[in-house]
């Protein structure tokens, strides 16, 4: 089938260089003005943009193309359906700066295909109820969108691959989808794909209780899987604030890190087994148990991680650590960063093996979080601190491992490297500690508009960033850092009371050139998604990223999976 | 000026999934995270802020039982308490037994006030700090929700939650309190304060040194773990729903 290729126009008010290549020109208009989420808004500025575009592209096909679009546009909105005659998409916050073409190669829904599903899946499984495809088509943060009109909930392997295969040759997109709580816009369509739910294979297969090996289905949540393995005496290897609604097969699809990383490490390591679906429907059995295993490619590296483009993960084969008995959470005051990271070193050296997690907050997120959420209190007493440290130990012997962290405290106290501390006494008193951790994001959300980045980069420099972007936003936004230090990653997120493209603009493309500059990675552990799918060259040469397209080229040959993620849709376009 | 003394007790922490042993003949608790009684520490929390506000001279933490009471002792020593007492014995002390020993400390240390949480979270008796008053023979104020101490007429005005409401008694001093939920929110301890902790002074006696005897009145028979909750299950139609509800669960 023919492709009508449309000249891609990705227009980027930041991203010049893209947009120069694409136009051999740069524009000089002013960046358009949205002040709300709202579909009228864009009308303006589509029109404003299509202009524009018509006057600097050469080609008739493609200034045909827009102005009939338009005019369907104007009317699709006002009747608040715009599937068929839309095929551009913005992101809900701010931007002009993002408009992606709908790849039109990909074939819409009809009834056809849903009596197949009703076949395979059953009734029940095959959703087009109007709120709970509301739901499952925004992502947690409320900044992507999708119009997807069809949800399937398949129960077995067996049925994604049936679903796979006919999607496959019917050209329909499809986005598996497991709890929704990335941050990228990676678990929702974009248009109208398929999504298709792993969230009812949720049964735990089989655990091992000699090697602690756990073997069960992708769409298992995260907390039950922990909550079983509590009472066998283990614990997962990862744990993060999403522990409710996230569902393993996400979680290993988008190579989560955590708390534990710094520990136990990360997936690649933990994850022993995988079963997957191709595209095309094949079902990869690589569902091993083996602690050691050398024989051929590891082709399970390529699907943790990738986000959902290579393959849907159907069961796991994870290994879980033994649950030991002693924890102890100390939550401190350092007064400067510097501090902080001589507190890192001298933890690592003194707690050494018993360090399970190194937590860093500043005072604004700590303010933040006093003010958003409810029963939170500061365990220090009233003062002034500018960072907030939550050091974890987990060993097997109580009283040792509290003389290693009191010794080692008293003397980081000692010498001026924390300010102040508290050791908590009871499990209650962890927890409420870990909650003002943990519940920094829910904080975000009722503070108002977030604009968040998830960077990896040299402890030394993790703070800077966030000064330098506390200088360039001034007023106009509060800006937090906190995160995993003990593994170099830095959430930098940016709170304002609304959207607002200019604020946009000071951040995007600063914070990626900053990151990349300092050989950072623009994305520690969230993933590309469909926030960063363009931006992967601040992180990866041109030839890294170029076998990425080949292989996934090989891998989903109509690139039904996942499609405008993780990748660069002017990559995925242009070859083939 | 008087002295505080509080009675704290180490149990199994309460944010623990509690099993019981397999031979029923009561909860598991080795291996098992054992910290200090949530209510002990509001009382001790109590303590501290009295003696905070000028109207106590020193703190005394008391606890009971093995020799890992200690630990309970330090984390009230690291909260604020001056001193600590420690009454050593493995046996399994009841809320008698405990009351009598407590008569038997109260008699040496003196102490103006004394403080419990209302019950332990283990056993929910909500007997010792009766029983120790009755035996002392002082007023109680039980389940305060609010405490307010006055100096010159030794008195105790006291907030109980009781059934029908709030009702404020004034107690004598020296008088038995013991602690609700919402009297306060204790304090975390702080590392400056674990650290004076070190150097505090945790006194040990033993039931021979109180001269009290140990004996149990009673046998814990069999301790058996509530019936399991089942799943609940989605129903699919009205009619599915008055089916059940009329034959199943018999309320139609």
């Amino acid at each position: 089938m023919e492709k009508r290729k449309a000249t891609c126009y990705v227009i980027r008010r930041s991203s010049k260089c893209l947009f120069d290549h694409l136009f051999h020109r740069t524009f000089d208009e002013p960046p358009l003005q949205w002040n709300s989420g709202s579909m009228r808004n864009f009308v303006g500025a589509f029109k404003q943009l299509s202009s524009q575009v018509e006057q600097a592209s050469r080609n008739p096909f493609t200034s045909s193309y827009l102005s009939s679009n338009v005019a369907d546009f104007n009317h699709a909105s006002t009747t608040k359906c715009s599937q068929r005659s839309f095929s551009l998409w913005r992101r809900f916050y701010g931007s002009a700066a993002t408009l992606i073409q709908k790849n039109l190669a990909f074939s819409d829904i009809n009834s056809d295909d849903i009596s197949y599903f009703k076949n395979i899946l059953g009734d029940e499984n095959v959703v087009h109820d109007a709120d709970r495809l509301q739901v499952a088509n925004t992502d947690w943060l409320h900044q992507y969108k999708g119009s997807s009109k069809l949800m399937l909930t398949p129960r077995s392997t067996e049925e994604v691959s049936q679903i796979l295969k006919y999607c496959s040759t019917r050209c329909l997109a499809v986005v598996p989808q497991g709890g929704n709580t990335g941050l990228v816009g990676g678990s929702v369509p974009v248009f109208n794909e398929v999504i298709i739910n792993m969230g009812l294979m949720n049964k735990i297969i089989s655990f091992d209780q000699v090697s602690g090996v756990l073997v069960c289905e992708a769409g298992c949540i995260l907390e039950n899987l922990e909550s079983f393995l509590d009472n066998e005496g283990f614990i997962m290897p990862l744990d993060l604030a999403a522990k409710g609604s996230c569902q393993i097969g996400g979680n290993i699809s988008t190579n989560a890190g955590g708390v534990r990383l710094v520990c136990y490490g990360s997936l690649h390591g933990n994850v022993l087994g995988l079963e997957a679906v191709l595209a095309n429907g094949t079902v990869l059995d690589m569902l091993g148990t083996l602690r050691k295993d050398n024989t051929g490619y590891d082709l399970k590296h390529l699907i943790i991680g990738s986000e959902g483009s290579l393959g849907i993960i159907t069961k796991v084969s994870i290994l879980t650590p033994p649950k030991l008995s002693a924890i102890n959470l100390a939550f401190l005051a350092c007064n400067d960063y510097l501090s902080c990271q001589k507190l890192l070193l001298e933890a690592k050296r003194k707690l050494g093996e018993v360090l399970s997690a190194f937590e860093l907050l500043d005072s604004q997120s700590m303010d933040l979080v006093l003010n958003h959420l409810e029963g939170v209190r500061n365990p220090l007493p009233p003062s002034v601190h500018n960072f907030y440290v939550l050091i974890e130990t987990t060993g097997s012997d109580e009283s040792h491992d509290k003389e290693k962290l009191e010794a080692f405290l008293f003397c980081s106290m000692g010498s001026g490297l924390i300010s102040d501390g508290v050791i908590a006494q009871d499990i209650n008193q962890a927890s409420s500690f870990w909650r003002i951790r943990e519940g920094i994001s829910e904080a975000l959300m009722k503070a108002g508009v977030i604009y968040s980045y998830d960077l990896s980069l040299p402890v030394e420099k993790m703070y800077d960033l966030v000064e330098e972007m506390r200088m360039r936003l001034g007023h106009s936004a509060k800006v937090i850092g906190f995160g995993h230090m003990g593994d170099g990653n830095l959430h930098l997120v940016m709170s304002a009371p609304k959207y607002d493209d200019a604020i946009l603009a000071q951040i995007e493309p600063f914070v990626y050139e900053w990151t990349s500059k300092h050989r950072g990675s623009i994305s520690a552990e969230h993933g590309l998604g469909l926030m960063k799918a363009n931006e992967i060259h601040y992180s990866k040469s041109p030839e890294v990223v170029q076998l990425m397209v080949s292989i996934k080229k090989l891998l989903d040959a109509n690139g039904i999976l996942n499609p405008y993620k993780v990748l660069p849709h002017s990559l995925l376009r242009l070859s083939g | 000026m008087m002295k505080i003394m509080v009675s704290v007790k180490r149990v199994v922490d309460y944010a623990v999934k509690i099993r019981v042993k397999p031979d029923k003949s009561g909860v598991e608790t080795s291996n098992v995270k054992m910290s200090m009684n949530p209510f002990c520490e509001i009382a001790l929390e109590e303590a501290l802020r009295i003696k905070e506000s000028g109207l106590a001279s020193e703190v005394v933490a008391v606890s009971m039982g093995p020799a890992q009471c200690v630990d309970t002792l330090r984390t009230g020593l690291a909260m604020g308490a001056d001193r600590a007492i420690h009454v050593e014995s493995t046996a399994n002390l009841y809320p008698l037994t405990v009351a009598k020993l407590l008569k038997a400390i109260v008699e040496v240390e003196k102490p103006g006030l004394l403080i419990l949480g209302k019950q332990a979270i283990d056993d929910d008796c909500n007997q010792t700090g009766q029983m120790v008053a009755g035996l002392l023979n002082w007023p109680q104020g039980t389940f305060a929700s609010k405490v307010v101490l006055d100096n010159e007429k030794l008195t105790a005005t006291v907030d109980r939650e009781v059934d029908g409401g709030i009702e404020t008694l004034c107690l004598n001093l020296p008088a038995v309190i013991t602690t609700d939920l919402r009297l306060n929110q204790p304090r975390y301890a702080t590392l400056p304060n674990i650290m004076k902790a070190k150097s505090k002074v945790i006194k040990k006696f033993t039931p021979e040194d109180l001269k009290v005897e140990i004996k149990s009145d009673f046998d814990v028979v069999r301790v058996n773990e509530p019936p399991k909750r089942k799943a609940g299950v989605v129903l699919s139609s009205v009619d599915e729903l008055i089916d059940k509800l009329r034959n199943e669960a018999r309320v139609i």
